[in-house]
């Protein structure tokens, strides 16, 4: 007992004397602001070129997303306390190509893996999305896509803060919600349109 | 072919000679049934009153195949088929009375929604037309994509989810537990007392003036979109807020601090009052401001 509370105040001890902050070595925030300028000065035309999100680059786009949304999800599900990380099944992730933004590596850490459940469900949300999404009328299909690219624009900049950032909670916590937030979208317009036109059990 | 089926099967009304033909039924209903009403476009109108029967009146288009309307037990439904179930393009206005006790559902495309005196549990839901309904103490869900959503409650304690994809809505009086959310719509939410929020916009607005209960919980994200919060009354509460490229500005407790010399980030952690309940706030651009 007495030698392991001697390690551990040694331990301690060599704890307190590291910094408490290391610096960049250089200052960072300028290219975070370049590509956050960059996303949001994106051509209109590219942007309106995202409606036509069903597309095969898009359909690529969704796979990749698919990938990304069940890294971070399960990474929320699965990680560990900090000191007790299981050695990275995947600790990077390629980030989803978005036809309007530019493509942007992304780390959400060690504690990363996908899960085939949520792979497969998330697949099965977008299929359906796309299928219904078909059916609508023009204009309001139009909105949808339009905050779609909105949902994109945003996970691209957040990736863009943490990629820079890896370590930063808030941005983790945010990038999640945007990735429910699309999810929550396929949802939403599943739900509203399956109602009306398929229910033949009433 | 169901029981329930059948029962519809006898009351439906023939179709296509009624095109543009005004419609005026009625059956009996439980007080405190379920009415579930399924139509695509044109505008929908439900009003509780204090019969036990629903009563439909309106108008069908031409490019309504049928109107079922039946019931079976506690349940109602009212359906307005379009000729082309793909093409939704039946349009029907339809004027609805209900058991002001039901619980009601309602679907619709690009049709307008207006609900008055409904008490029961509501779950309205809309693609591109507006929601316009009352609260009182049972839940009410609403859900739409683009369509706009009006709520005025009486101020008691209830359970109301809004969600909308690019709707704009307008909740009033509101109270209890409310659950909002939508991707660019902007909200205004004027609340009385809130026990639990939970507030999410990408890139919305969001206007929320209410008072916290003693050991309420408030929890709002952001990521482009301002969030102005005004507190009612006396606020008890930890405050934790986050944001990575916004600005805070408050009325009250301390100066926001940057989260590091290395990024644009700022955050506020304080207590007021007790420090019993709790309010959130988590940004990536949008700005965060609250008073009291």
């Amino acid at each position: 007992m007495t030698h392991q509370r001697s390690d551990d105040e040694e331990l301690d001890s060599r704890l307190a004397a590291l910094p408490h902050e290391i610096p960049p070595q250089r200052n960072l925030w300028p290219d975070i602001a370049a590509r956050i300028a960059a996303v949001s000065a994106a051509p209109r035309a590219d942007r309106e070129h995202a409606a036509g999100w069903r597309s095969g680059w898009t359909q690529l786009a969704a796979a990749c997303v698919l990938v990304a949304v069940t890294a971070v999800v399960t990474y929320q599900l699965v990680r560990e306390p900090e000191g007790t990380a299981m050695p990275p099944q995947v600790a990077a992730l390629d980030w989803p190509v978005i036809t309007t933004l530019p493509a942007t590596p992304a780390s959400f850490g060690s504690g990363a893996v996908l899960s085939p459940e949520y792979v497969e469900a998330r697949a099965l949300l977008a299929r359906t999305f796309e299928a219904r999404l078909a059916d609508l009328p023009p204009a309001t299909r139009s909105k949808i896509e339009r905050n779609l690219a909105e949902i994109r624009r945003a996970s691209a900049e957040l990736a863009a803060a943490l990629d820079e950032h890896p370590a930063n909670s808030l941005l983790q916590d945010l990038l999640v919600s945007t990735y429910q937030e699309e999810l929550a979208l396929f949802s939403q317009v599943n739900q509203v349109t399956t109602a009306t036109q398929l229910r033949n059990d009433l | 072919m169901n029981k329930a089926s059948l029962l519809l099967a006898a009351v439906l009304l023939a179709p296509a000679a009624w095109a543009d033909d005004r419609i005026e039924r009625r059956a009996p209903a439980d007080p405190e049934g379920e009415v579930t009403i399924l139509n695509v476009s044109g505008e929908l109108i439900v009003t509780g009153w204090d019969r036990a029967e629903v009563e439909v009146t309106g108008k069908l288009g031409r490019g309504v195949e049928r109107l079922e309307f039946g019931s079976e037990g506690k349940r109602t439904i009212i359906r307005v088929e379009p000729s082309n179930r793909r093409d939704s393009k039946g349009s029907a206005d339809l004027e609805i009375r209900v058991p002001a006790g039901s619980s009601l559902s309602t679907n619709t495309v690009s049709a307008d929604q207006r609900i008055r005196n409904v008490r029961g549990l509501q779950r309205l839901q809309s693609v591109s037309g507006d929601v316009s309904t009352e609260a009182w103490t049972e839940e009410v869900e609403i859900r739409t994509v683009s369509g706009d959503v009006e709520l005025d409650a009486d101020g008691q304690s209830t359970l109301v989810n809004v969600t909308t994809v690019s709707g704009d809505a307008q909740l009033s009086n509101v109270a209890g537990e409310i659950t909002i959310n939508t991707v660019t719509g902007d909200f205004e939410v004027e609340a009385g007392r809130i026990t639990r929020g939970r507030m999410r916009t990408t890139n919305g607005d969001l206007d929320l003036s209410a008072t916290l209960a003693p050991e309420g919980r408030l929890d709002i994200e952001t990521i482009n979109g301002d969030l102005v919060i005004d507190f009612a009354g006396p606020v008890s509460a930890e405050f934790d807020i986050e944001t990575f490229n916004g600005d805070i500005e408050n009325c009250f407790g301390p100066e926001p601090v940057r989260t590091s010399k290395f990024a644009p980030g700022r955050e506020l952690r304080f207590r007021e009052g007790d420090g019993t309940g709790r309010v959130r706030i988590k940004s990536l651009n949008g700005g965060i401001s609250f008073c009291k």
